[in-house]
């Protein structure tokens, strides 16, 4: 069973004939992922975690965090941990007060023990009696995280965990995510624009564009473009290129064959790599160089969020 | 709505006013400000003066606990929600109810303790010189023992209502409509506070009243609290 899911989920603000900030999204997470959420600013990813938080109610749709209304039970939350993009940290009180504080309001049994476990492991045990205020961005974000593990949730959200942090810092916030989800097998859902981190932390993804889930699925699979393989074949010349295309075309062979220069570019299952390169040696053709191109998570991305003629 | 999550939200801001220097001087100087003024105001025949200190004490107990109410509630609610903490706070499984009422029980706290330590200040600046020591009536003493606590409690909730549900902007014009109406209720308080003695048990009894039905009110108003709403006004 899904732990987060999302059917036809719409929201929006304002009037009847507002535009929807989401529209129809659909999300099913299962237990365990580390689902990435990516979307260029505005996209509506902050707006989803608010509705699958039961922060904002759908205009449209259900949302279910296990199996439950959030909007509408409190004591769901008891399972929920968040990080949205600005810590949610009093910068009056101490790095201890701070945790003590929400590890009272999560009901956490032995609490000190639990704070000191976590100022531990978000690194942070020296400045435990110091004030928030004092902290540096990448300090609060790693004391932010804390506070939103220190009831040991099933589910995390975090909004932006990277967002205004220096690149060590980031560094320093991804490490940790990793060990969390590693050790302790928590389901994330990462809200972010930043495509190493979610390349890195994340088993799927959904790219959100518009308030539109554009594609959702692993990044293997996203970066080999669903189905569909791609192989190229760059010959010494042109006229070669063209030769090659004529034989690959073939009936029987390749139906998606086409040449650009002196490359030969091949879509689709027809025939295995080395059954094309063995037949264009026979052929006599001179093979310079055979690539079978892997699209980075940028370029889906990017694909992706440039297909609605945007900049971006 | 539970009383444990009440407790600790009320703990953490009354934690908050005390240990901030600079907050909770700020109450302290206006509390004592007003009650030196007020003590000093009042005047040197016997019979005059007490009236003049039940009077005073039966209006300057409930506005100084509301002004300074006002400003620590001010840093509560709305700096909360200024900074985004409060998400955080509405992320947790605490309901909006207990959230809301703790934290007025944090502000109504140190609000009603500065307005007793007041209504002490004016009695002790009224005595000055005295050859008789004047105290408060018993129905004053009624008033600001029980009613001025519920008075300030039902105001803080209200304000901090106001200030969860309405946008910054709203909450800018409603804050400065607050400060321009405690100002003339401060001189419109100057002005009666002169006259005959009219601290009776009725008007103590007739403002406990509203005081009682204005927290009903309030109460009833916090089903209208809704987390939607609070979000779509932080920013």
């Amino acid at each position: 069973m899904a732990v987060v899911e999302a059917i036809d989920l719409t929201k929006k603000f304002g009037g009847k004939h507002a535009l929807p900030v989401l529209d129809g999204i659909n999300i099913a997470i299962e237990p365990g992922e580390v689902f990435g959420y990516l979307g260029p600013n505005g996209a509506g990813k902050t707006t989803t975690i608010r509705v699958l938080l039961g922060l904002l109610r759908p205009s449209s749709g259900t949302v279910r965090v296990f199996g439950e209304d959030p909007a509408a039970c409190d004591s769901l939350r008891r399972r929920l941990g968040v990080l949205m993009e600005n810590s949610g940290l009093d910068d009056r009180m101490t790095a201890l007060q701070s945790l003590q504080f929400h590890a009272r309001l999560y009901g956490v049994a032995s609490p000190d023990r639990r704070i000191d476990e976590l100022l531990d492991f978000v690194g942070l045990p020296e400045v435990r009696d110091k004030k928030v205020g004092t902290f540096s961005t990448g300090m609060k974000r790693k004391l932010g995280l804390a506070r939103a593990i220190v009831h040991d949730p099933e589910v995390l959200f975090l909004d932006e965990p990277s967002a205004g942090l220096d690149p060590e810092a980031q560094l320093m916030v991804r490490k940790l995510l990793q060990e969390l989800a590693a050790t302790r097998r928590i389901t994330v859902f990462l809200n972010s624009h930043h495509l190493d981190e979610v390349q890195r932390l994340c088993s799927r993804i959904a790219v959100l564009h518009r308030g539109r889930i554009r594609a959702c699925d692993t990044i293997e699979s996203l970066r080999h473009g669903g189905a569909e393989e791609r192989l190229e074949v760059r010959l010494r010349t042109d006229a070669q290129a063209l030769q090659a295309v004529e034989l690959l075309a073939a009936p029987g062979r390749l139906g998606n064959v086409v040449a650009d220069g002196d490359t030969v570019i091949a879509r689709g299952n027809g025939m295995s790599t080395p059954g094309i390169v063995s037949l264009l040696v026979h052929a006599g053709l001179e093979i310079e160089e055979v690539t079978r191109p892997i699209k980075s998570l940028e370029d889906v991305y990017f694909e992706i969020v440039r297909d609605e003629g945007d900049p971006v | 709505m539970s009383l444990d999550h009440i407790m600790v939200i009320a703990h953490k801001e009354l934690r908050e006013i005390v240990t901030n220097k600079a907050l909770a001087f700020s109450g302290i100087f206006f509390a004592a400000w007003f009650s030196i003024m007020t003590g000093l105001g009042v005047g040197e025949e016997q019979v005059a003066r007490v009236s003049q200190l039940n009077n005073s004490l039966f209006y300057m107990g409930a506005l100084i606990g509301l002004f300074v109410g006002y400003i620590y509630s001010g840093q509560t609610y709305l700096r909360e929600k200024q900074t985004g903490i409060v998400e955080t706070l509405l992320c947790s499984p605490v309901s909006l109810r207990s959230i809301w009422i703790g934290k007025a029980i944090g502000v109504a706290i140190p609000s009603t303790i500065l307005s007793l330590l007041a209504a002490a200040a004016i009695t002790a600046l009224a005595n000055r010189g005295a050859a008789q020591a004047m105290l408060p009536s018993s129905t004053v003493l009624v008033h600001l023992l029980l009613v001025v606590p519920v008075f300030i409690i039902t105001a803080v909730a209200l304000m901090g209502f106001a200030q969860l549900m309405l946008g910054m902007r709203e909450n800018m014009i409603v804050n400065m409509a607050a400060i321009m109406l405690l100002f003339a209720a401060l001189a419109v308080t100057r002005m009666v506070v002169e006259e005959a003695e009219f601290v009776t048990w009725s008007a103590v009894g007739g403002l406990g009243g509203a005081s009682l039905a204005l927290l009903a009110i309030t109460a009833a108003l916090g089903r209208f609290l809704s987390r939607e709403r609070i979000i779509r006004t932080i920013s």
